[in-house]
């Protein structure tokens, strides 16, 4: 690896990646500490946007979007992580069963579908059913598309756990159940965690499909975000997007963390 | 001592894995007893079925056909958490996120035992492997003999009627085998647990056991103690499995009951025990040890070749016809340094030293 530094231009080449990479990102953090209304010349610092966001005129719109934001993707990675959890034990430790191939498939398959055919079917499915729009057809979106995130942490973390262990509780007397609850469930747990908070993240984040299924006049925070966007950009939305960025940043350090956690305890 | 009430029967087990062209025979026809209170020992080469058998008595493997009966009850039928039988994983299978104290602990936890009672018994089996300093530790924390002892204590924690161990001690180091060989046998008789021992180490099997059971591509050889197996080997696979022998395909001469009288070359006749009514010929087995080497010119030979083995020496001798020999002696009897390769010697058999054998 310390030899790919001496090929020519890797230098330059790295910097342009990592420029292209972040410094959209670095941009709208730093403007969105901005004093002035451009979104091009530096006034000074100051937090008015962030009081704008939290206090201003448009702040009970921001708030209701992020209140419907957090639940939404709190109770879609408790419920896809359930779900997710359930399925690597059937997939990994269920024995062979007709149809297993296809079942993985089909956990695995919203994956490779474009978002925005899910996003039209989805639609679709809910017009068809007569599924009045509103929260309840956003969360149950959210939860179908994060199954699979939630699935891969989990079932790679189930993989490394030996089967010896279950039998060894159920060889001293405990019950499947008890077997799973004692023994299998705290050893998967670093891989559960993960799975949540990815499927958290995801649906934090989601923009197609919640614009398909969502009612009119419910919005979550990137469809907030996108429809004050086509008003014209203000340092406002700088400083939602940043606040975004953050709790992001958080739940991908806290994942890693747990993960780094569970490796040491084995 | 083992008393002789039976404590678990396998009767005529068959394992099929897999089905159609797949299907590979794992146990087949496989039946014996083992005794209340017993240390009795499964011994064969890898492959044989030792491990399948012994998933089929925790409940972890289903008989294709067959019964295992425990104290005269049907096991078939139990799920593993239904059975008064623990076993030690041959990866010991510790829990990594709960330390030694509530690994051990573990059984007597599931089986709704009272807080005072659990503690005691965990304190108990602690000392039984000489961990008590160890009881907070995590499993990750320890090393692999002390890993093997607390499997050890969390299966016998809760005092089940029958222990099953896999290999226990196949990831130790010779010295740490040997110790552990010795106190397995102590607790064994200490806690009065029948246990059921796997192993693919004759000289485990033989040091250890009450009684042996010798397998072979799933069926079963022989059951014997240590000395029956070892001095009376039933066919030509028990005899060349435990120990080292000499195997010689031989002519029966003439039968009076008890034994045979065989030519086992040209010009070396000898008395086998065992029978084999209207055999012309049959296998005969001499350990190396039974044979002395000398120069009284019984029977000439030729050394082929000396092994030293510390102990003993290895004399690979030929005879007349050709046929190899191996001889052993102790390297304190006076033979040591008396023969090179080249060298003319003889060879007598001591009597009774010749089994015939079933092939
Ligand atoms: N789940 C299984 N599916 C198919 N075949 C199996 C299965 N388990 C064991 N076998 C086969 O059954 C035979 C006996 O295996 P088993 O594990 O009992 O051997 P063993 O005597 O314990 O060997 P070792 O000393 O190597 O542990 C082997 O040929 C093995 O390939
Ligand atoms: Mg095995």
């Amino acid at each position: 690896m310390s030899n790919l530094k001496r090929y020519p231009g890797f230098l330059p080449m790295t910097i342009f990646c990592l420029i292209l990479l972040y410094a959209p990102l670095l941009i709208v953090m730093v403007y969105s500490f901005n004093e002035s209304a451009s979104i091009t010349r530096w006034g000074g610092f100051s937090l008015v946007w962030y009081r704008d966001v939290f206090f201003g005129i448009e702040a009970a719109k921001y708030k209701a979007a992020a209140w419907n934001s957090l639940i939404i993707a709190m109770s879609a990675a408790s419920c896809a992580t359930v779900i997710a959890t359930c399925a690597a034990l059937a997939m990994l430790r269920g024995g062979s069963f007709t149809g297993k191939s296809a079942s993985f498939a089909l956990i695995n398959l919203p994956l490779m579908v474009p978002e925005i055919v899910t996003a039209v079917a989805t639609l679709i499915f809910f017009s068809s059913i007569g599924f009045q729009r509103g929260l309840l057809t956003i969360l149950v979106a959210h939860i179908v598309f994060c199954i699979p995130f939630a699935y891969l942490p989990i079932a790679a973390r189930l993989q490394g756990i030996e089967a010896h262990y279950e039998q060894a509780a159920m060889d001293l007397y405990a019950s499947r159940w008890r077997a799973f609850r004692l023994v299998l469930m705290p050893l998967m747990m670093p891989g559960i965690i993960a799975g949540f908070l990815l499927a958290f993240i995801i649906s934090l984040d989601d923009f197609i499909i919640t614009n398909f299924v969502k009612g009119a006049g419910i919005e979550t925070l990137p469809t907030a975000i996108f429809g004050a966007v086509k008003q014209g950009i203000k340092p406002d939305i700088m400083a939602i997007s940043t606040c975004m960025l953050m709790v992001s940043v958080l739940f991908v350090t806290a994942s890693y963390f747990v993960n780094r956690l569970g490796n040491q305890n084995n | 001592m083992a008393n002789l009430a039976t404590a678990l029967e396998i009767v005529a087990v068959d394992k099929v894995f897999g089905t159609g062209a797949n299907a590979a025979i794992a146990l087949n026809k496989v039946s014996f007893s083992v005794h209340d209170n017993e240390f009795f020992t499964l011994l064969g080469p890898s492959g044989c079925g030792k491990t399948t058998l012994l998933r089929i008595m925790a409940g972890f493997e289903t008989v294709t056909d067959g019964d295992v009966m425990l104290y005269g009850k049907r096991l078939s039928d139990l799920p593993p958490d239904k059975r008064p039988i623990n076993t030690v994983f041959q990866n010991y299978a510790l829990f990594p996120h709960l330390s030694v104290a509530e690994n051990v602990s573990f059984g007597l936890q599931m089986l709704g035992r009272g807080k005072a009672e659990t503690a005691k018994r965990v304190a108990d089996m602690l000392r039984l492997v000489h961990l008590e300093a160890m009881a907070d530790r995590k499993p990750s924390q320890l090393s692999g003999g002390q890993q093997q002892r607390v499997a050890l204590a969390r299966a016998l924690a809760p005092a089940p009627k029958v222990l099953l161990l896999d290999e226990p001690l196949s990831a130790l180091d010779l010295k740490l085998r040997q110790h552990m060989r010795i106190e397995l046998k102590q607790i064994q008789q200490e806690t009065g647990i029948t246990f059921i021992f796997v192993t693919h180490d004759q000289e485990e099997a033989l040091s250890m056991s009450d009684r042996i059971a010798v397998m072979s591509a799933g069926q079963l050889q022989q059951v014997g103690s240590a000395e029956e197996i070892y001095e009376a080997p039933k066919n030509r696979f028990v005899a060349d499995f435990i120990g080292e022998t000499n195997l010689f395909d031989a002519d029966v001469i003439s039968n009076n009951g008890s034994g045979l009288r065989v030519r086992i070359a040209p010009g070396m006749e000898l008395e086998a025990d065992g029978n084999r009514p209207d055999k012309r010929e049959t296998c005969v087995s001499i350990r190396p040890e039974r044979i002395v080497i000398g120069t009284d010119e019984t029977v000439p030979c030729v050394v082929d070749k000396l092994v030293y083995l510390g102990t003993d020496t290895h004399y690979h001798v030929r005879l007349g016809c050709g046929t190899l020999v191996v001889v052993r002696a102790q390297n304190d009897q006076g033979t040591k340094g008396r023969f090179a390769p080249g060298d003319a010697a003889s060879i007598s058999v001591a009597p009774g030293a010749a089994k015939v054998l079933v092939d």
